[in-house]
């Protein structure tokens, strides 16, 4: 499969950064590198075995429905430049 | 033109009632000040994401997946759902997209004295997000503000298969989604608060056959009265749109309740790529035949069971089945008031008439109310010894809502017990008689209608309180002989 | 005094005997970094925050309290959360952030009495080992300033100034700047140490790891940061082995194996390569047996770790929008103001990570990237332990090259980068690694790489313990001729 500059485009719009073409340009050109590596390992047939998602297989835990303290709203905003007494501000958004 | 049929599946979140928020400790108290139910773990800051799983939250979604009939899956897992958006502090919002917490359920629902099933696709657990608040109205405002005390409440989402064929099926849908969440006491399900929100995908299609266009997905139903007009209107724009030859085109359209149409949205809901992926932090925990056990025996009675153990034991008529079985509280508080005064019938009619009347005009929860089942068993007593009449216990039923006083109490402080003394009354009788000739020559001249009045001339001499039994006997023997 | 000289379990001691000596090693302190700033190190360094500390240590100290890191002045990389204090990942866009919390090992180094010496210079965000994305510019090797060292908190060891730091490794990064700074980096298994309070950019193979110039350093600083954690999911449950005490085995047999196309790494460096052979040769003396077996995927493990890595990134750092905290762009609409924050907060080379990350995970390439990725990993991981059941150890050089040279900021990297070659697998997989050092006929260092079991972290600790004991001992650059 080979890759376009236009998914490159895509991707750096979904991930929110913008990019100069000359990396555009370079990223493709990584971005196909490691995808036909990847391909040379076809053969092998992984499709039939389970992905690995997570570190190790140790089961996840479970927390008992307890109050804990939240942080005091001074410490909430203080690292907002951006905020009044209470909220946090972001450029006015119309929905409908 | 072919018959043309609605095709409408729902999406509903609930958020559950737990006491603490999804992944972290922080309180999910509704009302508080903005951002302060928050902490780095809700808030998304860096170096402070990793979540815990809040097992209540697991075990209440198990519990409604049960209820509903779902297969459960066989392992606890979570998903990233990736997206940008100012409610949404990580990034990303933690759900179950692979694996689902149940999947291929049902609920019944009553309509037109038939049982229908909607098929349920899946019930999945998640986290809420956050809101946006606007500083004076929303095209004045130079900027939009963020509270995250929701970010991260457990919320459920329950898909429908696409079943339901009508607004008020829909609506029935809901109504016995809400009962039986309320039953699990997993979630308080108030749409005009949002714990509880609905959109619809709704299309037309020739009967049984191929849909006539898209689907469109119908948000911003805030009652279960906007979600039947919503449909309602949706339904009928859609038909329009293929009766003058269009196609329905695949977008989310907004319920504006007070135009009473929908309109379509712009952008943000765009279908994005979400790029879910299973959430490192979240290892996979097997859900256990124990645990599921352990679950399920602390299922309630459900409204379905409770509905059909109604008609059986009490033998009350399906109106008064459905309409107590549909609330928990109320259900509850009539099987009370059984163990107190055994006649399923009538106090049955007390539930639903007197009581209901009076909750509904102060829009008050049955929790809430003053009256409780031991006394209006006992005033039903009191009817039932013929210590008050029927028509004085409704006046002494509404002062018991308004001050909780005990019914024999008020009966006694303001002397409504009942006239059965056959010689007091027929002192009163004889002098209504005296006073009203003109209505005795009526009566014996064969209108019938006169004793009516006589009858009320003794009762308002009583100020209600003859035994109304006792009167007629006395007046139809005095005026016959 | 020549403080580090002295282990630090001893320097503990005399610091609980005589508080008085952390004025001493105050000085100390203030002097080599002096001596060490044109190495840019650090990123934090706060005399005024040390002093602080150590007055507070020595009230801990008079209430009598046991701290096994007494006074031992330790580091922590600048994605490692501490309240109050500024943690800046190496990013402007976090130039400005003070976390309300501390994370748990600065809790823990707290708790023993450590000095936490300043916050170390890193990769943005510590992605990869380059040297070329720090928004406070590369920290320079000790050993020649004209190449990298990969992360500020291995040289802040290989200079002698630290006895230990404390860093991310995600993909290899702290093994890789060890072996660049010639130094011993250790990551603990997979969950070994609480990741709370670390911004890390993969969390499915992210560890904190430790850096220092001695086993016995390496072994008591474990045994404080490690344990289980219920604020962290992934945390390992069970108790914490005494790390300290596996040093005292030494009668172990070591079988150890080394997969037998080991020098297939792109860009492999001669000497590298001689150094390794060599050093193989020398290891196969009395308690060690070194045997070559073949292995099908390993030499596959960094292109999967590339796509994980980079897929998992954009996740986790998603929460970059200019809101709650960071740089902040300015943008008319929501979505401007997202692209303008994360476009002038981030290096390029970041965003290009981060758009790789989004491309790889996308609908589309879901299935021929990410999840072939993902499925590789399990192959690899299965691979690794079916060759741990059999082998104590697997050895392979730590990096396929010494420390790279410098590089402008223009100069793209590869996605792909062969200096994780050897470090990838062990992350894929969570198994505990530690890198040793070597000197190269170049006169800089490289490094034996073994990996050890899922929870063995103390036959890594016993295998260093044993090339120290050999004398394969190290002289480190003298921090006054550094200039």
């Amino acid at each position: 499969m080979k890759i376009s500059n236009s998914e490159i485009g895509n991707a750096a719009w979904d991930a929110r950064v913008k990019l100069t073409p000359g990396e555009v340009e370079h990223l493709l050109d990584c971005s196909q590198k490691i995808l036909q590596e990847l391909n040379l390992v076809q053969k092998d047939n992984l499709d039939s075995i389970k992905a690995t998602f997570f570190g190790h297989e140790q089961p996840g835990s479970l927390r008992e429905d307890i109050i804990t303290d939240s942080l005091p709203l001074a410490k909430v905003l203080a690292n907002s430049l951006y905020a009044d007494e209470f909220c946090f501000h972001v450029p006015k958004i119309i929905e409908e | 033109m072919p018959e043309m049929e609605t095709v409408v599946g729902l999406e509903v979140h609930v958020e559950l009632i737990t006491g603490t928020k999804l992944f972290c400790g922080c309180s999910t108290a509704f009302g508080a000040d903005p951002n302060t139910n928050v902490c780095p773990v809700c808030l998304g800051l860096p170096g402070g994401t990793l979540p815990v799983l809040n097992k209540r939250a697991a075990e209440f979604t198990i519990k409604a997946a049960q209820a509903l009939n779902c297969k459960i899956s066989e392992m606890l897992t979570f998903d990233r759902k990736n997206y940008f958006y100012a409610d949404l502090p990580k990034g990303y919002q933690i759900s179950q997209f692979f694996y689902p917490m149940g999947t291929n359920g049902d609920v019944e629902i009553n309509i037109d004295g038939e049982t229908k099933r909607i098929g349920i696709q899946q019930i999945h657990l998640e986290e809420d997000t956050g809101k946006l608040l606007h500083i004076g109205t929303i095209i004045s405002s130079p900027s939009s503000r963020v509270d995250f005390n929701r970010a991260g409440v457990p919320l459920i989402e329950i898909v429908t298969k696409p079943d339901i064929r009508s607004a008020e099926e829909a609506r029935l849908f809901l109504q016995r989604l809400r009962s039986i969440l309320r039953y699990l006491e997993i979630s308080d399900c108030k749409m005009e608060e949002g714990s509880m929100r609905c959109d619809a995908n709704i299309s037309i299609r020739v009967k049984g056959g191929d849909n006539l266009g898209d689907k469109t997905e119908l948000k911003n139903m805030n009652s279960f009265r906007s979600v039947y007009k919503g449909i309602e209107f949706e339904v009928a724009r859609q038909k329009q749109v293929i009766k003058e030859g269009g196609m329905v085109a695949p977008e989310t359209r907004h319920w504006d309740e007070s135009k009473g149409i929908t309109k379509a949205m712009r952008s943000k809901f765009v279908s994005a790529d979400y790029r879910c992926f299973p959430d490192p932090n979240l290892p996979p925990l097997d859900i256990t035949k124990e645990w599921l056990e352990t679950i399920k025996a602390e299922l309630p009675e459900l409204p379905a069971a409770r509905f059909k153990r109604f008609l059986l034991e009490y033998q009350l008529p399906v109106y008064d089945a459905e309409v107590l079985t549909n609330s928990k509280e109320l259900s509850d508080f009539y099987e009370v008031t059984l163990t107190y005064f055994n006649d399923p019938k009538t106090v049955s009619n007390w539930v639903m008439g007197e009581l209901l009347r009076l909750l509904n005009a102060a829009s008050l929860e049955i929790e809430k109310c003053n009256i409780r089942p031991e006394a209006l068993a006992k005033l039903l007593k009191m009817i039932d010894k013929n210590t008050i009449s029927g028509k004085i216990a409704k006046t002494v039923f509404e002062e018991m809502f308004e001050s909780g006083e005990d019914p024999e109490v008020i009966v006694k402080q303001r002397g409504l017990v009942q006239i059965s003394d056959e010689n007091a009354l027929e002192d009163i009788i004889f002098q209504v008689l005296e006073n009203n000739p003109k209505s005795v020559e009526d009566y014996h001249k064969g209108k019938k209608k006169a004793m009516g009045h006589l009858v009320g001339q003794v009762m308002k001499e009583t100020k209600g309180k003859a035994n109304p039994q006792k009167v007629n006997e006395i007046l139809k023997n005095k005026l016959d002989n | 005094m020549d403080f580090y000289k002295i282990p630090s379990q001893k320097l503990a001691g005399q610091v609980r005997e005589d508080p008085a000596l952390l004025d001493e090693i105050f000085a100390m302190l203030s002097h080599f970094h002096n001596e060490v700033e044109d190495l840019n190190i650090f990123i934090l360094f706060d005399p005024e925050n040390i002093q602080k500390e150590m007055t507070f240590l020595k009230e801990k100290i008079a209430k009598g309290k046991s701290l096994s890191l007494a006074g031992v002045p330790v580091s922590l990389e600048d994605n490692i959360c501490t309240e109050n204090i500024a943690t800046t990942c190496g990013s402007k866009m976090l130039s400005t952030y003070k976390p309300p919390f501390n994370s748990w090992a600065s809790e823990k180094l707290q708790e023993a009495g450590a000095i936490l010496a300043g916050k170390t210079n890193l990769e943005e965000f510590g992605v990869g080992c380059r040297g070329n994305s720090s928004f406070y510019g590369a920290a320079k090797n000790p050993w020649d300033q004209q190449r990298i060292a990969g992360k500020g908190a291995a040289a802040a060891v290989s200079t002698l100034m630290l006895p230990l730091s404390i860093a991310t490794d995600t993909i290899g990064e702290l093994r890789q700047a060890a072996s660049y700074c010639g130094v011993i980096g250790f990551r603990p298994t997979y969950g070994r140490v609480s990741r709370r309070g670390v911004i890390e950019y993969a969390s499915s193979m992210a560890q904190l790891g430790i850096i220092s110039r001695k086993t016995s350093d390496l072994a008591a600083a474990l045994e404080i940061i490690s344990g289980p954690d219920p604020q962290d999911p992934t945390s390992l449950k069970g108790e914490v082995p005494s790390y300290r005490a596996s040093l005292q085995n030494e009668e172990k047999v070591f079988k150890i194996a080394v997969p037998d196309n080991w020098d297939q790494a792109p860009g492999m460096e001669k000497d590298v390569k001689e150094c390794f052979l060599e050093q193989l040769h020398n290891l196969t003396a009395g308690r060690v047996q070194v045997e070559y077996i073949p292995l099908r995927y390993f030499h596959k493990a960094y292109l999967a770790a590339a796509v994980i890595s980079a897929a998992e990134a954009f996740s986790n750092l998603a929460n970059y929008d200019g809101v709650r905290f960071g740089y902040r762009g300015e943008g008319k609409s929501l979505q401007d103001m997202y692209i303008k924050s994360r476009s002038e907060g981030f290096s390029s080379k970041l965003k290009q990570f981060l758009t790789f990350g989004a491309l790889v995970s996308s609908g589309k390439h879901y299935e021929d990237y990410f999840l072939k990725s993902q499925r590789m990993r399990t192959r690899i991981k299965n691979e690794l332990a079916d060759c741990l059941e059999r082998y104590d150890l697997l050895l392979t050089p730590t990096t396929p090259f010494t420390a790279p040279l410098a590089k402008p900021d223009t100069e793209p990297d590869q996605l792909a980068d062969p200096a994780l070659f050897y470090t990838a697998a062990a992350s894929l997989a969570g198994l505990p690694a530690l890198t040793f050092p070597l000197y190269t006929s170049v006169k800089r260092p490289a490094g034996l790489q073994f990996m050890g079991k899922a929870g063995d972290e103390a036959s890594l600790l016993q295998i260093s313990a044993l090339l120290e004991e050999r004398g394969i001992s190290l002289s480190f650059p003298n921090p006054g001729s550094i200039k």
